[in-house]
């Protein structure tokens, strides 16, 4: 075992001697590093600010008024001269929203909101109540402007409620007060309690009571948008709905409703799963980190995909020409005449690509998440999954680096390639070039596998594009790593068309041990001319 | 005499093309073995399956009395070596080729390296980059190379190639040094036969993947002297070959408008010297020619020295 050891390690040596692998090695860390910091230059065009100032909202609330009087004053001459009912009713409407904008323009003012950040006038519950706000301040003139002969037995009541409504809002507003605004809302749902049907009503409820959990303060601290907690408080409501009454729901589309199909035994495992790491997530405060910007999550990703250009490269670079530079060059007679087996040179020289495989990944892990979070204040959260029902974390840093192995799944594969090719072919170009045109080309036969409504056949199990894809079989929770997938879980690539994860499993390291066994058999009878 | 490496009926082909063909041979400890054959003749294949690149069709080398192929790793471990030329890695300095190479031997410290490099006299710029090195120098470091675990077989396939002469002569006293004083076997193939001369004790002559002969030093130098002719100078030519007898007609190896060659040797000169002026044949002067060593050969294998 000395000798392999010697072996091994005069490979690792010399490929970190190498230029090519050295500069590549930079260019790795490069991007992954400075790609978020370019990243960043681009997104902030608009900078943090207050949203607006004073002069402008007057000059806001003046022109809105003028535009009012405008319009008064068209829809009076309109109405006179009989005008056509359309031109009436378009008429009516702009001074509806003309009315509208100048309320929130006096609200603005009169509270002076234009001195807050403009995420809390954008991402906070803030925008949702100024709206439910003008809205009662609508009902309120409405109401105000029905002849005193035609109120009814409940005007004086409902007039009533919406100044009471109107009163609350406004103190919530001023007081950023969320939970006021959802013992509000909450309170709003026991009046629709006869018109929406239990099972729609029943999740909106729990959420709105999971919300404060998931974020105090509503979004006006700018860690979560409003918007974002709130889908994933649906998500997790209606999880915990459909567990609890053994249903699922399945959104039609096309006819714009929910349908209730029953649970299935293996999807509902599936969703419990995913409640209990949602539940855990909300328990232990970690939802800020799961629902942070997307665009940084974006940074991370493409950081990842950009630097993984080199990172391929450097792999077919070094196992393309392992054995065929030395066979070329003619320094192989080094380590043919020392007393080696052959075997040992070629399982050295495997041993080296690993963990040449390795370091490359976690250079690039290293430095897409010191880059983002330096950066983008980029912040992983651990991955969470289900073991015998109870939620197991596993710490960011080495989970993404996990990820990032399996998620090179392809890239191991085609390592072995350019491996065994080297070995074959004295021209390292063999080598080096097959695997990568395969990469690409599988790059592209993917996206068009995507595209193309190509029925599933039985044989395509066995093609090697279906079973090199196994991060996301591997790592069924990471979707909770992102928001953008809670938004819209229909996005959410169904898997059931994939073989299943141990069938890829199987697949994959027969494969690899063929593609080895192959050089290793040709090396080690080779005669070196 | 202690035998470090025994060929075997050793044949290879490549292809249905016989490149070796039953080729016996002992290298004994203490001895240089020249290995001669023009170009293509098989040398270097031979050198190559002594040292692995090759896989042995036919026979069985056994080194150090270790099976070359059961024993792979412990026959491999007495032999140093250099095929053709020494190929370094040239992004790497010397001392660090050395030092890879170390790490596939047992027992070769860093004073070892260094004391490699000096035997050479490459220590001054063992510290560059490879790449920047004359062939020379890489020779030279190949040489190094080699060795450097203190093989009990060394094997060299045309090692002056790209040396300068005083390279050459080092090389030679280096080898002789290491066969006589360390009881080192050294074998060192080559198609100049002048360079057998100076370092070799035993010379195989391998054509066509043939081994011819193998004779030594001492019996070639006798072939030689008993084999250099005279060159009569005279004016007289067909005269002088009319008045000789069968016997000496015999001699004549060939004829000229001014001279004759005799095989004969310096302690005939007076007898035929005697027999033409008897017959007043006028005998302007008398030269030796030295037999070459090439001559030699060709007489030992009957003219079989041919190039494919
Ligand atoms: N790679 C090869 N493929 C096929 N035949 C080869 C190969 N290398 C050498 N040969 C053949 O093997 C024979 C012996 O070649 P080898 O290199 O052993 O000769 P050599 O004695 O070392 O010659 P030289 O003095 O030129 O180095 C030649 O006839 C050559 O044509
Ligand atoms: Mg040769």
């Amino acid at each position: 075992m000395n000798k392999l050891w010697g072996v091994y390690t005069n490979e690792m040596y010399k490929q970190f001697k190498r230029p090519a692998v050295i500069f590549l090695s930079l260019f790795i860390v490069m991007s992954g590093f400075f790609l978020p910091a370019l990243i960043n230059i681009v997104m902030s065009f608009s900078p943090d600010t207050v949203s607006e100032d004073k002069a402008t909202v007057e000059a806001q609330i003046d022109y809105r008024r003028n535009e009012n009087k405008r319009l008064v004053d068209e829809l009076d001459k309109a109405t006179t001269s009989n005008a056509d009912e359309y031109y009436i009713d378009d008429l009516q409407r702009q001074l509806q929203e003309n009315s509208r904008q100048l309320f929130l323009a006096e609200v603005n003012l009169q509270m002076e909101l234009y001195n807050e950040p403009s995420y809390v006038m954008t991402d906070s519950f803030i925008p949702h109540a100024l709206s439910s706000l003008s809205n009662a301040d609508e009902e309120i003139r409405a109401l105000n402007s029905i002849e005193e002969s035609e109120r009814d037995d409940s005007w004086a009541d409902t007039l009533e409620k919406e100044k009471q409504n109107y009163s609350i809002l406004m103190d919530v507003i001023k007081n950023k007060d969320f939970a006021a605004y959802n013992a509000y809302q909450l309170d709003g749902y026991s009046d629709l309690l006869s018109f929406m049907p239990e099972y729609e009503l029943t999740p909106r409820v729990e959420a709105l009571e999971w919300l404060p959990t998931i974020d105090p303060t509503g979004g006006t601290d700018g860690k979560i948008i409003y918007d974002d907690a709130m889908s994933l408080a649906r998500y997790a409501s209606n999880l915990k709905y459909e567990l609890e009454n053994n249903v699922e729901f399945s959104n039609d589309y096309i006819n714009e409703s929910q349908n209730i199909l029953v649970l299935s035994e293996d999807k509902r495992i599936d969703k419990q799963h995913e409640y209990d790491i949602l539940l855990y997530k909300i328990n232990n405060n970690q939802v800020a980190e799961s629902l942070q910007d997307p665009n940084i999550a974006m940074s991370k990703n493409v950081s990842v995909e950009f630097s993984n250009f080199f990172v391929s490269i450097l792999i077919f670079l070094a196992a393309g020409s392992i054995v065929s530079s030395e066979l070329s060059s003619g320094s192989i007679k080094m380590l043919i005449v020392a007393p080696v087996r052959r075997w040992k040179i070629h399982t050295g020289k495997f041993l080296a690509l690993i963990t040449l495989f390795f370091i490359s990944l976690f250079l690039l892990c290293l430095a897409t998440n010191i880059g983002n979070t330096v950066f983008l204040e980029f912040k992983g959260t651990p991955y969470l999954f289900v073991n015998n029902g109870e939620v197991v974390s596993i710490p960011y840093f080495i989970y993404d680096f996990i990820y990032l192995v399996v998620d090179h799944t392809l890239l191991f594969v085609l390592m072995l390639l350019a491996f065994m090719l080297s070995t074959l072919s004295r021209h390292s170009a063999v080598g080096i070039a097959v695997p990568f045109v395969l990469m690409m080309l599988t790059t592209w036969v993917n996206m068009l596998l995507m595209i193309l409504p190509i029925g599933k056949k039985r044989w395509m199990d066995f093609i090697y594009i279906y079973n090199t894809d196994l991060s996301d079989r591997v790592f069924p929770m990471q979707k909770f790593f992102n928001l953008s997938e809670y938004i819209d879980t229909s996005q959410y690539m169904s898997h059931s068309n994939l073989p299943t994860l141990s069938f890829s499993v199987i697949y994959v390291l027969i494969l690899c041990v063929c593609l080895f066994y192959i050089g290793f058999d040709s090396f080690t009878r080779k005669d070196i001319k | 005499m202690e035998v470090a490496l025994r060929v075997n009926h050793v044949s290879k082909s490549f292809g249905k093309k016989k490149i070796i063909d039953d080729v016996s041979f002992e290298l004994n400890r203490g001895e240089v073995f020249g290995f001669l054959g023009p170009n293509g003749a098989g040398k270097t294949t031979m050198i190559k399956m002594i040292t692995g690149f090759l896989s042995v069709d036919n026979g069985k080398i056994e080194i150090n009395g270790f099976d070359h192929h059961s024993q792979y790793e412990k026959a491999m471990a007495s032999i140093g070596a250099i095929v053709e030329n020494p190929e370094l890695y040239r992004d790497l300095s010397a001392v660090e080729n050395l030092k890879m190479y170390a790490r596939l031997h047992d027992n070769v410290d860093h004073n070892r390296i260094q004391e490699a490099l000096e035997m050479v006299g490459m220590q001054d710029r063992a510290r560059e980059k490879t790449k920047k090195y004359s062939l020379g120098m890489k020779q030279r470091v190949g040489l190094a190379m080699a060795l450097l675990h203190r093989p009990q077989v060394l094997i060299l396939d045309e090692p002056t190639n790209g040396l300068d002469p005083a390279g050459i002569r080092e090389l030679r006293d280096i080898l002789k040094k290491l066969a006589h004083e360390e009881q080192v076997a050294v074998m060192v193939s080559s198609h100049q036969l002048s360079e057998m001369q100076l370092m070799c004790d035993r010379v195989g002559v391998i054509s066509t993947g043939r081994l011819l002969s193998v004779n030594t030093m001492k019996e070639l130098t006798l072939i030689k002297e008993h084999e250099s002719s005279q060159r009569l100078l005279t004016p007289d030519v067909e005269k002088a070959i009319l008045s000789l007898s069968d016997e000496w007609k015999d001699k004549v190896t060939a004829q000229a408008e001014d001279y004759i060659d005799l095989q004969i040797n310096k302690a005939q000169i007076n007898d035929i010297l005697r027999v033409l002026l008897d017959q007043d044949i006028r005998v302007f002067g008398i030269q030796t020619i030295e037999s070459t060593l090439e001559d030699a050969f060709l007489n030992i294998t009957g003219g079989g020295l041919k190039i494919e």
